[in-house]
Formats: C-alpha cells, structure tokens, sequence
C-alpha cells in the first residue's frame, strides 16, 4: 500500500497541502504534485503515477478534462482516479462518471472519507476504471 | 437639422436606451447574488473558524492531561505505566485534532472560489454596462470583459458546511450509476 504513487492536483496550493498531509498521514509517501491538468500531464508522461487524485476546476485544464485525457491515452487508461472537488451537483457526479472517474469526494471532505474511497478504489479489480 | 431629421436621430437612440436598461437590470440582478455569495464566505470562514478553536480547546485539555502525568512520574513508579498510557493516548488524540484543524482549512479553498465567482460577475457586470454604454460613444472601445478560461477556474457555488449530505448525495448518484453499468 505505502509503495502507491499519487498524482496530487489542484491548483490551490492549501489543499495540495492538505490532501498530501492526509496521504503521509495514511501511510502513503510517494507523492507527487501538480497545479493544473496541464501541470499533470507532464508529471504523468515524465515520472509516472499509480493513483491520481484531482481537483475539477482549475484553469489551463480543468479535471474532467484532465481525465479524459488519462482515458485516451493507452499508457495511463486504467490509471485509478479520484475527484476531489467543490462540486456536489447530480449532474457533475454524473459527468464525472461518464468519464469513468473510479470515485468521487466532495469538498469539504476527511481524511476518513478520504481513506474510504482509496481503499475501495485500491482494492476493487486492481484498481480499473469504473 | 431638420425636425424629420431631429425625430429621426431619437427614434435611433431608443434601441441603444433600450439596451442599455436591459443592462442595468441585469447586473442590479446579479448584484444581490454577490452580496449572498459574499454572506456565504462569512459563514464559511466563522464556521470553519469555530471549529479550529473547538479543536484548540480540546488540545489544550489533552495538555493539562499529559502534564497531570508527568507529575505524576516525576513522584515516583508508582503508577508509571498508567501516566505512560494516558501520555500516550493524549498524544495519539493531539494527533487526530491537529488533523482536524487540518481539514477545517479546507475553507481557505472554497471562500477562495467563492470569492472568485463574485469577482467573475463584477467583471462581467462592468463590461455589459461599458458595452452598452459605448453604444452611446461608438468610436470608445469598451474592455474585454472575462475570457472564457477565466470562469471554469472556480466554482462559483461552491460551500463549507457541516453537512455530510452533499458526498452522501453524490455516493448515491454512483452506487446507481456503477449498478446501471453492471446490468
């Protein structure tokens, strides 16, 4: 478990802190970080990740597009992702899905509901999409 | 200039005055929608403020249980592994509340977007109303008003409540949605 690379994004920097602090707090130590989707297509094509986690609005490239992204692209497309996002509507948890996120947090969150859905994230079908 | 001229020239303006006070009721509607949002970060930033000084009150109490076993060990073995235990268990507690204040900060994030979409409609308020008004001055170029890329970089309904009800909509929303897929 602690062996996990993350792909932390969001464009604010408190709540990069914030969900990297939870991550190292849960066990987790390999974690990288990025302000914006363009910022993690980058670290992702350069470093690599096994988990993703992402904000949804960000500016240059947001975390549906982002996602999108992961999907087409054969080198990450079973790449487990998570939102974490403002976002509570049905209709956004909806795109998000269609999308194939594997879950989906919704700000404010804890760093219990946080661990909740890693674990299921990690531990169903090796992590595929949804 | 003549009269037919002169009735000419107003019978002109009227679509300009007409715009321009489709404008203003516009942007008189979007300003109580700031002065609510701008409410919102209020709320948000007491709220989350409350609860960093409930979770300092609950850490000063760990303090004074962690020195009352100090004392204690400092007057002999008698009860060692009893204070060692209450030392350890108001530590582990400390810990789980320095977390709490953690995720309480969490505010900073949302008022931020909040305070980013009252700022998107000032901007966009201002260039309606210069637009229109530059109807009145054609040869006066009116500022940009926001770029698209601007408005998807916040979320302007963004909220800090204590509510769990919003991720427990949104687990519903994907427990169906993964059960639809799987049928």
């Amino acid at each position: 478990m602690g062996a996990t690379k993350f792909l932390v994004v969001d464009d604010s920097l408190t709540m990069r802190r914030i969900v990297v602090n939870t991550l190292k707090t849960l066990g987790f130590s390999a974690i990288v970080e990025a302000a914006d989707g363009k910022d993690a297509m980058t670290k992702l094509m350069s470093e690599g990740a096994d988990f993703l986690i992402t904000d949804w609005n960000m500016p240059e490239m947001n975390g549906l597009e982002l996602t999108k992204w992961v999907r087409g692209n054969e080198e990450f497309a079973e790449l487990p992702i998570l939102m974490v996002t403002t976002r509570g509507n049905k209709e956004d948890v909806i795109d998000a899905m269609k999308m194939r996120v594997n879950n989906y947090i919704v700000k404010p969150f804890t760093a219990q509901g946080l661990k909740e859905k890693i674990d299921a994230i990690l531990k169903s079908s090796n992590g595929k999409p949804a | 200039m003549s009269m037919r001229n002169a009735v000419e020239a107003l019978f002109g303006i009227i679509p300009v005055l007409d715009q321009i006070k489709q404008s203003i009721e516009q942007t008189t509607g979007a300003i109580p929608r700031a002065s609510i949002q701008l409410n919102n970060v209020t709320q948000a930033t007491e709220m989350a403020t409350v609860e960093i000084l409930n979770v300092l009150d609950r850490m000063t109490g760990r303090i004074e249980v962690a020195e009352g076993a100090i004392q204690r060990l400092r007057q002999g073995p008698a009860n060692t592994a009893e204070s060692l235990e209450a030392i350890s268990q108001a530590l582990a507690d400390t810990r789980q509340d320095s977390m709490n204040i953690a995720m309480a900060l969490q505010v900073q994030d949302i008022t931020s977007q909040q305070i980013a979409g009252v700022s998107h409609m000032i901007v966009t308020v201002r260039s309606q109303l210069l637009e229109a008004l530059g109807q009145l001055e054609p040869g006066k170029r009116s500022p940009a008003g926001p770029s698209p890329g601007e408005a998807t970089a916040f979320d302007g309904n963004a909220s800090f409540t204590g509510s769990t009800e919003r991720q427990e909509n949104a687990d519903a929303i994907i427990k169906q949605w993964n059960k639809a897929d799987n049928e």
